[in-house]
């Protein structure tokens, strides 16, 4: 009987012990940070050789899921790699920034191809894509302030529905790379 | 009497609402400015913003009026515009040479407007070598109607 207790209280000890060193292995490798290697005053940049480990860091950021079945790609999207040479640097927030871009517009392809309303989900996207101007990633920047509205009037300009117009304007290959998946 | 009065606080109602139409429709309702600031630190080094911006109509124009251009090197700032896609109208581009003027951005492939939707901002000065020298400050322009 008192052996029982003993291996009892050893197995719950062990677990304890066991999830907490999991617990700090997540919490260490869980949110990777890069920091800019360029400062200038206020502001910080990414040099073109630590956009890599920038855009995995802010995939792993994004606080909300991708749809199912969808991955972050393994590179960074085009428009992070600038004019092709090595002489580009990215402010803070910009790696950041089209990451959440990137888990916007998967939503948007998952919203449009049709899936969603076959698996009934259509009201769940709109929560999900309703989420993204609360992302500290875009938040923060005046210039995205009111971005569903100002993108709503252009697709009635456009005469085509919201989520189209923005599909094909903002969810271009330079942004949302869907060739190489992780 | 009455009659007139009535005729001329009529009259009085549709001059001024005329006047409010006119207002309204011949001020751009989407046009957006911003003021924008930095410094670059490298000759020949593109500097890529961070801040998302929307261009609301189908076919923009952007502009940016300097109020101050860092003093070494030629002065000249080379803004540049990204969007998502690789379609050339995408991208556009204007180089600025003093404070004195508006310059508009030209998209590459020569046409006469930008087109809507998100962009971000670039920049690179040919003759900004570190300090101060690359600093610049200035109104950023857009969602104008391409005319």
């Amino acid at each position: 009987m008192i052996k029982r207790g003993t291996l009892i209280i050893g197995t719950a000890i062990a677990l304890v012990v066991g999830s907490a060193g999991v617990s700090a292995a997540i919490a260490d490798t869980g949110s990777p940070h890069v920091s800019p290697a360029i400062r200038q005053g206020d502001t910080s940049f990414y040099s073109q050789e630590q956009i890599p480990a920038a855009w995995t860091a802010a995939t792993a950021a994004v606080p909300e899921p991708l749809p199912a079945g969808a991955t972050y790609p393994k590179e960074a999207p085009p428009l992070l790699f600038g004019d092709g040479t090595s002489n580009n640097i990215y402010e803070q927030g910009l790696p950041e920034e089209l990451a959440t871009r990137w888990w916007r517009c998967a939503w948007i392809e998952y919203s449009q191809s049709g899936t969603a309303a076959r698996d009934g989900k259509t009201a769940e996207v709109q929560k999900k894509l309703a989420k993204w101007k609360s992302f500290t990633a875009v938040e923060e920047f005046d210039g995205l302030q009111g971005y569903e509205e100002k993108m709503s009037a252009l697709a009635q300009r456009l005469d085509e529905s919201p989520l189209a117009a923005e599909f094909r304007l903002d969810c271009g290959p330079d942004v949302y790379n869907t060739g190489s998946e992780k | 009497m009455k009659n007139w009065r009535n005729r001329f606080s009529l009259a009085g109602c549709a001059l001024a609402l005329s006047a409010a139409l006119i207002v309204t429709l011949s001020t751009p309702a989407a046009a957006a400015t911003a003021s924008i600031s930095g410094k670059i630190s490298a000759c020949g080094v593109n500097q890529y913003y961070s801040t998302g911006r929307v261009n609301s109509l189908n076919q923009n124009a952007v502009t940016f009026k300097a109020t101050s251009l860092g003093p070494c090197g030629s002065g000249s700032l080379s803004l540049g515009l990204r969007a998502s896609s690789g379609v050339a109208s995408s991208f556009a581009k204007t180089t600025v040479t003093n404070t004195s003027s508006v310059f508009r951005f030209k998209a590459t492939n020569g046409a006469s407007y930008i087109s809507g939707g998100t962009f971000y901002l670039t920049a690179s000065s040919p003759g900004a070598c570190g300090g101060s020298c690359g600093s610049f400050t200035g109104t950023l322009t857009y969602s104008v109607p391409a005319g």
